[in-house]
């Protein structure tokens, strides 16, 4: 099984070192594409900045929502089994359909987000979110946000109800106030799973390809344009499939850093 | 009185933020279905955008029989059933041998299982289009099938290694004792009795698949190989964007992923935590 997985990653090292083409089988250029990457290539420098955006972003936005939709869930309301189930939707919905949905209502022209923003009078003219270098990578986050929080909020959800109401029995005699409690009952008593879910969460949203490649395809003018996308950019509509290798090479180093935060995380809460 | 009014005022900001999160997490889904029945010319019609009037079901007649649609979903059908079902072999085997067999290093082998599982397709498409056009098998379903065990296979043996820690060794060193092997003890008493881990692990690969699309545009390219995702996105390669048909296309790639969701929900909450955060 080890196999599985570390031959075709030693096989991305070993192509990044080669200057191949697609169809076309290329020569040893040792790190040539490494120097390029980090030293000229203009374009990669804004696919960090815009992952390290997108990525902060979006799972800070999931985070919090997600907090909030725990919190609700965890509060004395009616069926909360069948909302649960209902709010886990975007979740469980094919990302791609979610992706070609947000577009649609992004939408320019008839795009139904513009329309309602109109009827309120919060715009006065129709805003072209996707096409626009100043709104599409906000655009593209929420999206990514509603898609994303459900996880947040039911892994939130279940370590909140592991936490013993005696904790809040006692607050309350203390008189202390539902901030408080929040602060040093609630946010302790879920740190180990906040901690799992952020790092799988950075892991995923960092290595992203649908949402981006399916609202925006990187644009307009690369301004969301994240590791994945730029690197089948380069790869397969470029054909320079070296150099794109040695793209989403350059995610190993975050995903090492992020399994090595991970690992004692996940002995903790088996111990738990 | 004063408590009772605290109590009104509370329950009615919980419920009303209860219900933003409803509208915000529904709106997307009743749009998409409205669109979905809507003629190209209502699409755009701003006076009845939000309105479920002028519905029709062109929009899936057109989908189904005009475009490759079957041929897709067919596609989707076969790549998600098979590679679920190799991926469900290889992680019982890998999972029972990891709980129950002592070697050197089983433990860290089953750590780095949920590792293998975290390695994304954004760093492994490239170097599987190489090797799968190498074995000569780019575009077949086979590279998707083939593909789809980098995530699938680690995916189901954490998930089943879970629940095979759960069922206590005692049962099967009586069947050892009773002279069954060890085969016969994973047939007769651990398969038996983690089936709805089984069955939870098979969805989930399934809906992993259905909804992969990475590794379906690099690996099959041309349109009676693409799956669902692919095939759809396709339908607005042409000049004119017809949103009522990409919905609709939608709207069927959803429904079987919502329906096994239904139907496993108590599980999905497990599943979440079970198959990713903790065993």
């Amino acid at each position: 099984m080890l196999g599985l997985l570390a031959y075709p990653i030693a096989n991305a090292f070993d192509m990044s070192l080669q200057d191949r083409q697609l169809g076309v089988s290329g020569k040893y250029i040792w790190f040539g594409n490494f120097i390029e990457l980090l030293t000229e290539d203009r374009r990669f420098r804004m696919v960090v900045a815009n992952s390290v955006l997108f990525t902060t972003l979006s799972v800070a936005g999931k985070i919090v929502v997600g907090m909030i939709m725990a919190l609700i869930l965890n509060a004395r309301i009616k069926f909360r089994g069948m909302f649960r189930g209902w709010l886990l939707f975007p979740w469980v919905a094919p990302t791609f359909v979610t992706a070609l949905t947000w577009r649609w209502m992004y939408d320019g022209t008839a795009g139904v987000i513009n329309y309602i923003l109109l009827s309120l009078g919060l715009i006065e003219l129709p805003i072209a979110w996707l096409a626009d270098t100043s709104t599409a990578m906000g655009a593209v986050i929420a999206t990514n946000i509603w898609r994303g929080f459900p996880f947040f909020g039911v892994s939130l959800l279940a370590a909140m109800q592991a936490i013993p109401a005696d904790l809040y029995e006692a607050a309350d005699v203390d008189g202390a106030t539902n901030w408080q409690k929040f602060w040093n009952i609630t946010v302790p008593g879920v740190r180990t799973t906040l901690a799992i879910t952020t790092i799988l969460s950075t892991i995923w949203t960092f290595n992203d390809f649908q949402i981006v490649f399916l609202m925006t395809g990187g644009g307009p003018a690369y301004a969301t344009h994240l590791f994945a996308t730029y690197a089948y950019k380069v790869g397969f509509e470029g054909s320079r499939i070296g150099y794109a290798s040695a793209i989403s090479f350059l995610l190993t180093p975050i995903l090492i850093v992020m399994i090595m935060a991970l690992s004692p995380l996940i002995m903790k809460s088996e111990q738990e | 009185m004063n408590r009772k009014f605290r109590n009104v005022v509370y329950n009615t900001r919980l419920y009303l933020m209860l219900a933003i999160y409803v509208i915000v997490v529904s709106f997307p889904f009743y749009f998409m279905a409205l669109t979905s029945l809507r003629s190209q010319k209502d699409v755009y019609n701003k006076a009845t955008m939000l309105s479920p009037t002028n519905l029709i079901l062109d929009n899936y007649a057109t989908v189904i029989n005009g475009s490759n649609m079957q041929v897709w979903l067919t596609n989707s059908i076969i790549v998600g059933v098979s590679s679920s079902a190799v991926a469900l072999v290889i992680g019982v085997l890998a999972a029972y041998s990891l709980a129950r067999l002592r070697f050197w290093g089983s433990n860290t082998l089953a750590k780095s299982v949920l590792f293998m599982y975290l390695i994304p397709s954004s760093l492994l498409f490239i170097p599987l289009y190489i090797i799968i056009s190498n074995l000569q098998l780019l575009n077949t379903l086979w590279a998707l099938i083939l593909a789809y065990q980098t995530f699938n296979v680690p995916f189901t043996t954490w998930m089943l290694l879970g629940y095979f820690r759960t069922i206590p060794a005692e049962l099967e060193e009586a069947a050892l004792i009773d002279g069954c092997t060890r085969l016969g003890v994973l047939g007769r008493i651990v398969l038996p009795l983690s089936a709805p881990g089984i069955v939870t692990a098979f969805i989930f690969s399934f809906t992993n698949s259905w909804n992969e699309f990475l590794y379906a545009v690099v690996l099959a390219q041309r349109s009676e190989l693409r799956t669902l995702p692919v095939g759809i996105y396709s339908f607005q390669i042409a000049d004119i964007l017809l949103w009522g048909q990409i919905m609709a296309a939608a709207i069927i790639a959803t429904v079987p992923v919502l329906a096994l969701y239904m139907l496993v929900q108590r599980f999905v909450v497990q599943g979440l935590t079970a198959g990713s955060v903790k065993a």
